[in-house]
């Protein structure tokens, strides 16, 4: 059954959005790390 | 675009003396927030996890987004309007909070997506959607309506 044009770019906006995602929690991680490894000394 | 004076006009507002001056009132309000909330997530969770498989695999998709709309739009008037009203309360204090506007842009997005991607493709699709494409739209809003909560959490310990 071929994939309607609507279907392809809502695809591309939930990558978008996971990938969004990613960067955010991702950073808030590195950003708890570094204050873990400081807090350590 | 800068929303300063805004927040500096809500800060000053009828609604910041009402929500500073009543603490009942303030309670109130922020059950009724609070219980907007939950039926907001609630709507979420089960159209989201019904789309990536986890639950009521035998509801069709229409049937499942005819359930839950309603619902979700009623809890997020109801969020928005009670959120306004205890921003009100901290409005410069939110302005220069950066987990505030975190939760302000998830939000946008995940209104943007559902009324925008979500919804207008089970309408034209329902359970036609290939599994791939239902289960990346389920994950997605979950992912989005997460950060638009843990965000929301986070404004109080930052």
């Amino acid at each position: 059954m071929p994939v309607s044009t609507f279907e392809k770019i809502a695809v591309v906006v939930c990558c978008l959005v996971l990938g969004s995602g990613a960067w955010f929690w991702g950073k808030q991680v590195l950003a708890a790390v570094e204050l873990l490894q400081m807090a350590q000394g | 675009m800068d929303l300063l004076p805004l927040f500096d006009w809500l800060d000053t507002s009828w609604l910041a003396d009402l929500a500073k001056a009543n603490g009942g009132v303030f309670a109130v309000v922020q059950m009724f927030h609070l219980l907007a909330l939950v039926v907001l997530g609630g709507m979420v969770l089960v159209l989201d996890l019904r789309l990536v498989g986890a639950v009521f695999p035998e509801v069709p998709l229409r049937e499942m987004l005819g359930y839950t709309r309603k619902w979700f739009d009623g809890a997020l008037v109801a969020s928005l309007v009670s959120g306004v009203f205890m921003s009100s309360a901290v409005a410069m204090k939110l302005y220069y909070n950066e987990m505030f506007w975190a939760k302000m842009t998830g939000l946008l997005v995940g209104a943007l997506f559902v009324y925008i991607v979500e919804r207008p493709l089970l309408r034209q699709s329902g359970d036609d959607l290939r599994p791939a494409t239902r289960r990346l739209l389920g994950a997605s809003s979950m992912v989005i309506w997460f950060t638009v909560a843990a965000s929301g959490r986070w404004i109080g310990f930052s």
